[in-house]
């Protein structure tokens, strides 16, 4: 990606604004972060547009799918480790159905998929997909499943079958709300591409017998027109879908290799499905899609998802209010902290560790930790005292005392006059806390 | 047929080995299992060569009173006899045993360094498995139990935790003294990470008795940040800074302190089987990012941990 | 024959010599006890020290050889003879090796005749394992802080027996050989095994202090037999002993001395000797030997807790005194003289731990005084420099302020300090503020200071007195501060604090462009490395320039490349738009070129509002943040846009076009010096703030109608 200045020798100069940006340097800024588009500039020019474009283009083809608003976007990656910048697009995960349940049944498992569903630190994490697969052998008995289940669920739909007019009596009813189909392989893909460019629907390419047989066939169906390409290596074992992912991901990003450069769907089937989707959630899996997903396994799952593309520089953060740890009456004290997720959940854990009944409150520093937000000046006494008087602490504990991270013991004199409560220094590390919340 | 140009990493520097337990010929009464040695990325093996099998340590606790009653049930009495507990961790194929010496803290049972060790030779007597042995935590304590712990397993090659920084000299003088590899430990911070091994062999450590724990986060808890800063010191080692060039351990028992992982819900699933899970998916995102030892609470876990490992080093 | 230093000092020749004959003295004693004892049991007559697992552990560690019977001892001798035909520091040195193993042989032999030879003596003779076991890893793990070996004959008994209770108290192991066991004695100094005084006896009894330290490193350094090289590396590490002699020095003393020497134990001797540095010290003032020691091996005893009546810790800092709860005033609001200084002296100027009063004492003033006062600090360290002077003195502020009670602001001759009612109520005195400022400068600066000494004047006439020289070391500094320019240093220093999140940021710090984060500058660094030698500050090596103008040295290309991991292989210090420095996410300041690319904006992390580039600071830090190199911005410290080395490659701090109005009244002063300094006097008002516009457009023509220099200069992008 070339930088904001080199793009910015592109742009008119003219700082109209009209691409939502108060300045063309704004804009050059924007792009360069992946977070604009060159046709948002009315009046670059085409020689501009061509050199940006040829060098911007994401060496991991974005590809949308679904409509409405559980449609998502995968692929454009850029890295190999998410300490380089971060994983963009998180895993999709899907559940597949087969098409020889009864109406009534594929419903109720449909409806099951959208419930799958937990909140976390502020976010949703729910299942995201549903597939419909064919394995009746009746394209009309498979016609007719999808139907049932794209009434039961706005999540977008993959639908699999290696059947042709089968995928297509199938998709064609459903293809406004623009499925996946899955999947071309080395014998139908001259057909499935066909469909896939009728329908304007993003199209699996499946081929488990190397990444160069997988390539000439991605290079075939591109040849016929399709461009939105998901790609299927057909992993076996969780080494294979290790080294290929791999493979794949270091072909596109590193050498640029664009025969590859195309988001991966990993079918999860068998004993190791969960090991599978685990492993694919880590290493580049796009979308995983799986028999089974289990309240108990998919909250795991989901969470590896949140934490692992989390974007690097910008820390989860906890919503700043009163927390209650270990049942705190009135005569509990009141303990704060910042919002910056690992700090939080640091000393909730030797807060518990110690028993000892504390109203934890939780400040907002913008998710910085206690040091850094302090430098930053994101957290002074009267941050603390808003804090306090927003989630309404002084009401629910009536001790008057407030205990404070050593690491930031000076604000005590401050924080004593602005709150008016006794303020008490607390450890500098929160491994500390256990011992110091005892000896109160 | 097009040829996928396959983009090969060729590392210039490779991970150090480190023998843990003596055999006979060492001069100890067990296995010896040999740890890191790793030339390429995990599980990367088209790129260099990965030497050893990552290790999988069974926690055993001198005091099981806290203990999580799934994992406790897994185990039934023997959690009440370290000895036992660590013998049914190797039948249930542990490659290791972590023994932490919680009954020390000051704070609480206060059992006196003697004991200790005399549970540490109880434990060694009752398994042929290679050693980890922690104390309570609280630095003069621990000085005075390490000391003893390296003195009655003299010859038999502990993993002694922990060295920090600010805190190292006592566990690093029990290592040397009667030659025990020691655990590094560093917090989040590939710089620190580097920083503790500088400060152990300038204090007289060699370095192939060194391993670090750059502190594994759990799953939901901080995960990213470890399997970042993992990653980040695998990297360095593999491109050849040689203050990293060190096994990794990561403990991942802290797994077990996140709510999410065991509190009862009626729309998280089974507990037990969501505890597993969290676990075992701290373990895997560790052994993904560089992990050489795994320090596990449940037998359930490691066996899906195991099915992990068997399944990405392709069946050995 | 016996050296004294009548004629000025013994040569070194002299002692080596002294050494040689010490050697064969006791090879020729050794002999004669082993022909003795062989007389007496026979070839298979056993030897062995009682309770050891080492058999002869001098032997055992050096020698390697295994000892059970006199007829081992044969070949051991043999080889400690061989090595008695060298001559000059190494002959001598094997001389206090053959020394050393014939005196373990005839103390050896001494139990083969009796099982307790120095029963009912004062001496302990053999250090039995027990007492090793017992003393256990605190012993080479700084627990306790060293071993003393005492050893001769004391001249001044008094100044011994205070020796002996400054060790005692500072918690050292100590080992006791020679005539001074009978001088304590007769002080009613207690000895024995199990009081940390170890009265081994005379002679070649002295070798049980050495096999006592070599069974150290074998217990606890897990040394092999016969493996001297390691022996010797745990010795000089782990085991921090030293000898301190007293008195004459005989053959035997001499070779003892040598045999030590070899241990890496160095010796301080009250005696006139040539000396070797480091090693072999002479400090013929018995009150400093100890210090002389401690030095030598680098030996901290932990600092106590600081001794005040009142409170203290960091949570005071925050705290201030107001005028109705103040006892007494100095500086500041009060009008009265003030200043402090530190000062970095020489090795005999430094008595460490003293604090001294001149002038009334606080309980002399009335309630509600103003005095003068003037805080003088004094430190000796083998690693202090000059340079580092300003950077202790400005932690006075934060020691001062660590006390409840006590308040401090200012610095140099501008302090001003309040102390409070409740502070003098609770009996703090003037003499407090050395105690402070003594324990906090070891704790934290113990790597570089080992004395501190510390002199409150409140006495006007003696103050006037101190301070010319005061204002002479402040000139001196700002002096320097303007001649430190980074041409003239060979070194700069780079910062790794911020890699925890922005993982190939490196701040590479030079004295005209300090640590973006305004935190720490060159002298900030260079302390900082001699105070953590491991941490995140570390020597960056210039070396062959690449680019002058822009800013881009060999040295710092290859180190940049080495802790990016290869990330990023060069950068320019002095360039916004070419291969600019990274930024990490904590800069104080943002500069960004103009969307018209004539001028560059200063944006400071204060500020919220809009910025003529059309984006804010929050926008433009997320953008450039991260460890990446933007050309075209840059994240910087407040002090480096008065810099001259301010993006000079592109014109320098005439470019800056537009800036906060916050920041430009802070920075009024040091701007307009800048802008004088180039002969743009009044351009400080040329520079737009946000009262003026936030607009690209705005700002051209504001540019225009002041016009401004940077309209001259060539565009930064062509």
């Amino acid at each position: 990606m070339p930088t904001a200045i080199e793009i910015f020798k592109y742009l008119p100069k003219k700082n109209c604004g009209e691409c939502k940006h108060p300045t063309c340097l704004a804009f050059a800024m924007a792009l360069a972060n992946n977070k604009a588009k060159v046709e948002d500039c009315p009046y670059i020019s085409e020689e501009g547009k061509r050199a940006l474009a040829a060098s911007s283009a994401p060496p991991i083809r974005l590809v949308k799918v679904g409509s409405g608003r559980h449609a998502f976007e995968i692929g454009d990656e850029t890295e190999l480790y998410r300490h380089e910048k971060k994983f963009f697009h998180p895993t999709r995960y899907c559940v597949i159905l087969n098409d020889d349940i009864a109406d009534q049944e594929l419903e109720e498992r449909t409806l099951a998929v959208n419930r799958t569903k937990f909140e976390r630190v502020g976010q949703i994490m729910a299942a995201d997909m549903v597939a419909v697969r064919h394995v009746s052998g009746d394209a009309q008995r498979f016609a007719r499943a999808v139907s049932v289940v794209a009434e039961s669920t706005d999540l977008p739909l993959l639908l699999m079958s290696k059947d042709v007019p089968a995928l297509e009596a199938a998709a064609g009813q459903i293809s406004a709300k623009l499925p996946l189909l899955n999947a071309a392989d080395k014998d139908n893909w001259a057909l499935m591409a066909t469909l896939a460019k009728r329908l304007k629907c993003p199209l699996v390419v499946r081929e488990d017998r190397g990444l160069n047989e997988l390539a000439d066939l991605v290079a075939q169906v591109k040849g016929a027109g399709v461009d939105d390409i998901v790609l299927d290596f057909g992993a076996s074992t969780l080494k294979e879908l290790m080294e290929r992912s791999t493979m794949v991901r270091k072909v596109s990003v590193k050498r640029t290799f664009r025969g590859l450069g195309y988001p991966v769907l990993v079918l999860a089937l068998g004993p190791q499905a969960m090991l599978m989707a685990t492993l694919a959630t880590m290493k580049y899996g796009s979308i995983v899609a799986l028999e089974e997903l289990r309240p108990e396994q998919a909250l795991p799952l989901f969470v590896l998802r949140q934490n692992i593309y989390t974007d690097p520089q910008v820390p989860i953060q906890v919503k700043p209010d009163l927390y209650p740890v270990n049942n705190p009456g009135e005569g509990a004290p009141v303990l704060f902290t910042t919002n910056f997720s690992l700090t939080y959940f640091t000393v909730l854990a030797d807060i518990e560790k110690s028993k000892v009944p504390v109203w934890l409150q939780v400040v907002d520093t913008e998710g910085l930790s206690v040091l850094t937000a302090f430098a930053a000046g994101k957290l002074s006494a009267e941050h603390v005292q808003k804090a306090l008087e927003k989630s309404g602490a002084k009401s629910r504990s009536k001790a008057g005392t407030l205990i404070i991270p050593g690491m930031v013991a000076r604000l005590a004199p401050k924080l004593g006059e602005v709150t008016g409560m006794k303020v008490l220094v607390g450890p500098k590390e929160s491994s500390g806390l256990p011992k110091f919340l005892k000896g109160l | 047929m097009v040829e996928v140009p396959i983009s090969k990493d060729k590392w210039g520097g490779k991970v150090g080995a480190v023998e843990l337990g003596a055999d006979a010929a060492s001069g100890g009464t067990r296995d010896q299992l040999e740890v890191g040695g790793q030339g390429c990325m995990p599980f990367l093996e088209f790129e260099g060569c990965a030497l050893n099998r990552p290790l999988i340590a069974g926690e055993v606790l001198d005091d099981a009173s806290e203990l999580h009653h799934a994992v406790k049930a897994q185990f039934g009495d023997a959690v009440k006899d370290p000895a036992l507990w660590a013998k049914a961790w190797i039948d249930k194929g542990a490659d290791l045993i972590c023994l932490r010496l919680v009954s020390t803290n000051p704070e609480e049972r206060d059992a006196t360094p003697e004991e200790a060790a005399a549970t540490v030779k109880k434990v060694l007597e009752a398994t042929k498995a290679p050693l980890i042995v922690y104390g309570c935590g609280q630095e003069e304590k621990d000085a005075k139990v390490l000391e003893a712990v390296s003195n009655i397993s003299a010859r038999e090659r502990l993993l002694l935790g922990q060295a920090e920084e600010g805190a190292y000299k006592s566990t690093a003088a029990a290592a040397m003294a009667n030659e025990h590899a020691i655990i590094a430990f560093s917090n989040l911070d590939i710089n620190l990470a580097k920083q503790i091994v500088i400060l152990l062999t300038d204090y007289g450590v060699k370095k192939d008795n060194i391993i670090i724990d750059p502190l594994m986060a759990p799953l939901g808890m901080g995960l990213e940040y470890s399997y970042s800063v993992n990653e980040r010191i695998r990297l360095a080692a593999l491109a050849g800074d040689t203050m990293l060039q060190v096994p990794m351990l990561c403990d991942c028992t802290e797994a077990w302190k996140c709510r999410e992982a065991t509190d009862e819900n009626p729309t998280w699933g089974d507990a037990t089987v969501r505890g597993t899970w969290w676990e075992a998916t701290t373990a895997i995102a560790a052994l993904l990012s560089g992990a050489d030892i795994l320090i596990l609470r449940s037998p359930a876990a490691m066996y899906v941990v195991r099915e992990a490992l068997d399944g990405l080093r392709g069946g050995n | 024959m016996v050296m004294k230093a009548d004629d000025g000092p013994i040569k070194n020749a002299t002692l080596c010599e002294l050494a040689l004959r010490g050697g064969e003295i006791a090879c020729k004693l050794a002999r004669k006890s082993l022909e003795g004892a062989l007389a007496r049991h026979g070839e298979a007559g056993t030897v062995e020290y009682p309770d050891t697992a080492y058999e002869l552990p001098v032997v055992f560690g050096w020698d390697g050889a295994e000892v059970r019977t006199l007829s081992d001892l044969g070949p051991v001798l043999a080889r400690a003879d061989g090595k008695l035909d060298g001559a000059g520091l190494d002959g001598a040195l094997a001389a206090g090796d053959a020394l050393m193993v014939s005196a373990e042989i005839i103390e050896a032999l001494k139990y083969a005749e009796v099982p307790r030879p120095y029963e009912g003596t004062d001496y302990c003779g053999f250090i039995p394992d027990r007492v090793l076991r017992s003393l256990g890893l605190a012993l080479v793990d700084d627990t306790i802080p060293g071993v003393a070996v005492l050893l001769g004959q004391a001249a001044d008994v008094d100044s011994l027996v205070r020796l002996v209770r400054d060790l005692q108290a500072k918690g050292l192991l100590i080992i006791a050989a020679g005539g001074v066991i009978e001088q304590l004695k007769g002080k009613g100094v207690r000895m024995g095994l199990d009081l940390m005084l170890y009265p081994v006896g005379h002679g070649t009894q002295v070798v049980h202090a050495l096999n006592f330290a070599v069974r150290a490193a074998l217990s606890f350094g897990a040394v092999q037999r016969g493996d001297r090289d390691r022996l010797q590396a745990f010795l000089a590490k782990r085991l921090k002993a030293f000898v301190l002699h007293f008195g004459p020095i005989d053959e035997i003393t001499a070779g003892a001395a040598f045999a030590a020497l070899l241990h890496g134990i160095p010796i301080v001797t009250d005696q006139d000797v040539e000396g070797v540095p480091d090693k072999l010290v002479s400090q013929p003032e018995p009150s400093r030997m100890l210090q002389t020691a401690f030095e030598l091996r680098d030996i901290k005893v932990k600092a106590s807790k600081v001794d005040v009546p009142v409170a203290f810790g960091p949570a005071f800092e925050g705290e201030t005194v107001r005028r109705p709860e103040t006892y007494i005033e100095a500086g500041g609001a009060a009008k009265t003289m003030a200043y402090e200084l530190l000062r970095a002296r020489g090795e005999d100027d430094v008595e460490d731990g003293r604090i001294t009063v001149v002038g009334k004492d606080l309980d002399e003033f009335p309630e509600g005084s103003v005095t003068p006062i003037a805080v003088l600090v004094d430190v000796f360290g083998k690693k202090m420099l000059e340079d580092f002077e300003t950077v202790l003195e400005r932690r006075i502020h934060l020691y001062l302020n660590f006390a409840e009670g006590l308040w401090h602001t200012g610095q140099r001759n501008i302090i001003w300090i309040r102390i409070s009612k409740n502070a003098f109520r609770s009996g703090f005195r003037f003499h407090h503020i050395g105690e402070i400022l003594v324990t906090k400068m070891k704790e934290e600066f113990g790597n570089i200071v080992s004395r501190v000494q510390v002199t409150i004047i409140t006495d006007a006439q003696e103050m006037r007195r101190h301070l010319p020289e005061a204002l002479e070391v402040y000139a001196k500094r700002d002096h320097r501060l303007e001649d430190l320019t980074d041409e003239a240093v060979d070194t700069y220093y780079s910062c790794l604090m911020c890699q925890s999140f922005a993982p190939d940021h490196v701040c590479v710090i030079t004295p005209e462009r300090l640590g973006l984060c305004g935190a720490i500058n060159w002298l900030d660094a260079r302390t900082g490395k001699e105070i953590v030698p491991s941490g995140p500050n570390q020597p960056i090596p210039k070396r062959a320039t690449i680019d002058l103008a822009k800013g881009q040295w060999e040295g710092v290309n290859a180190t940049i490349l080495e802790l990016t991991r290869g990330k990023i292989e060069r950068f320019n210090a002095y360039s916004l738009m070419e291969d600019p420095m990274t930024s990490c996410g904590c800069f104080e300041c943002i500069v960004a070129m103009t969307a018209d690319v004539q001028a560059v904006i200063v944006v400071n992390r204060e500020h919220q509002g809009m910025t003529p580039v059309g984006m804010k600071f929050s926008t433009l830090a997320g953008s450039i943040g991260g460890g990446r190199q933007t050309p075209g911005f840059i994240g910087v410290g407040r002090k480096y846009l008065t810099s001259k080395k301010f993006i000079s490659a592109e014109g320098g701090f005439l470019r800056i076009a537009w800036m906060p109005k916050e920041l430009k009244e802070a920075m009024r002063k040091e701007l307009e010096r800048r802008a004088e300094e180039l002969g743009e006097k009044g351009f400080v008002d040329k520079i737009a703030d946000e009262t003026i516009t936030t607009d690209a457009q705005g700002l051209m023509d504001w540019m225009v109608k002041v016009d401004h220099p940077a309209l001259r200069m060539p565009p930064l992008l062509s």
